[in-house]
């Protein structure tokens, strides 16, 4: 399923995308999936296989515990008992972490609620080998309770997409500092990167743009914007004194 | 106790904690010592208070990664040997950590680590040592 995505979403994305996908019957609302879904596949696919792989690890290890265990276990039956009870969890373990991967890679619209530090620890598990190749670490403060209410593999892909970008803007060596607040109604994220912004461009005039091809980062940007606003938040750059600007995304808060 | 009898001692870094607390039983045998820990912060500490004969550890760890925890145990005791286990695919910059560093990919088997923990602190045949 992620193949198949994948590809049809590099076609849209890598080969130059141009506002005549709008007359083949593109909805904006699709492109910015496409390409937001592009760069989690292909930054994520080495963490799902890193988290299959771990969990089969514990399997691996459990059956040859079994079998140990069965080889010297005529003097003591507990042994098989324990060695069996680890190899029932590796395998629920296993299946968890499958049918997690599955769960992430099928878009939903049903909101649920939910808690922002979790997802943004989610998401900081989920990169963290990403940060540490490129020697970034992630550091995640704030408040822990904050909850919104949001199509959640929506909202972990693009926040996903846009921790992605902040990463790629830091030096190696650096930090990247993410904060959770509230902000009057709304959950806030802070992240303070050196990615560069331009103006975040509206999708309207990225629609309009008829001669210029479009980055996949302008389009995450902007994509994300759209989804945001159409949800009553958003995002605001705060472009610091020093090379750190600060990306602000606003989502209302659960009404209480 | 002689030198041969002198059990392996084994630093065993990862953060999962089901496949560190079965690895762990997998690892231990009669003729090892195994200290598991989740991090390389406490694997770092340890290794300071303590002496081990050679380290496996996970790539990703919650701060601190395993490569970096490889460099820094390399750093302070060169020559160390070290065994990464990783689900990835790693990149020759990332495994040309030195001679006696080796890569494991996850899911490997019980005879798979035997054999690295062999090659890199081999001891000696207990019979041999015996009849000797």
């Amino acid at each position: 399923m992620i193949g198949i995505c994948d590809r049809a979403c590099k076609q849209v994305v890598l080969v130059n995308l141009h506002v005549e996908s709008k007359a083949q019957g593109w909805h904006i609302d699709d492109i910015f999936d496409a390409a937001l879904q592009t760069l989690i596949n292909d930054r994520c696919r080495h963490a799902y296989v890193h988290d299959i792989r771990g969990r089969l690890q514990a399997v691996y290890s459990s059956f040859e515990l079994l079998a140990r265990s069965a080889r010297q276990g005529a003097a003591d039956p507990t042994l098989i008992d324990n060695a069996s009870a680890l190899a029932k969890r590796a395998l629920a373990s296993h299946e968890r972490v499958v049918l997690e991967i599955v769960n992430q890679t099928v878009p939903e619209d049903e909101p649920v609620v939910v808690n922002v530090a979790n997802l943004i620890d989610e998401i900081q598990q989920f990169l963290r080998n990403d940060a540490a190749s490129r020697d970034v670490r992630i550091v995640v403060r704030g408040d822990k309770n904050v909850q919104v209410s949001a199509a959640l593999n929506k909202l972990r892909t693009l926040l996903l997409a846009l921790v992605a970008l902040s990463i790629d803007a830091l030096p190696a060596g650096a930090e990247l500092q993410i904060d959770i607040k509230r902000v009057r109604e709304d959950a806030c994220m802070e992240l303070r990167s050196e990615m560069s912004f331009g103006e975040i461009r509206s999708a309207a005039a990225l629609l309009r743009d008829q001669a210029s091809v479009v980055q996949p980062r302008d389009l995450i940007l902007t994509g994300a914007q759209h989804w945001l606003q159409k949800h009553g938040g958003g995002i605001v750059v705060d472009r610091g004194a020093t090379l750190q600007n600060v990306l602000r995304i606003y989502y209302p808060l659960i009404a209480e | 106790m002689s030198a041969s009898a002198t059990p392996l001692r084994i630093l065993y870094v990862e953060d999962n904690d089901l496949v560190r607390g079965i690895t762990h039983e997998l690892l231990a045998q009669p003729s090892r010592t195994v200290v598991a820990v989740a991090s390389a912060e406490e694997a770092l500490k340890l290794f300071e208070s303590d002496v081990f004969d050679v380290v496996v550890t996970d790539v990703s760890l919650p701060a601190m990664s395993g490569l970096e925890l490889a460099r820094q145990l390399l750093q302070r005791v060169p020559g160390v040997p070290i065994i990464i286990a990783t689900g990835y695919r790693l990149s020759s910059e990332n495994t040309a950590l030195g001679e006696r560093t080796r890569v494991i990919t996850k899911p490997f088997e019980q005879e798979q680590i035997d054999q690295l923990l062999n090659e890199l602190c081999p001891r000696p045949d207990p019979k041999l040592a015996q009849s000797s």
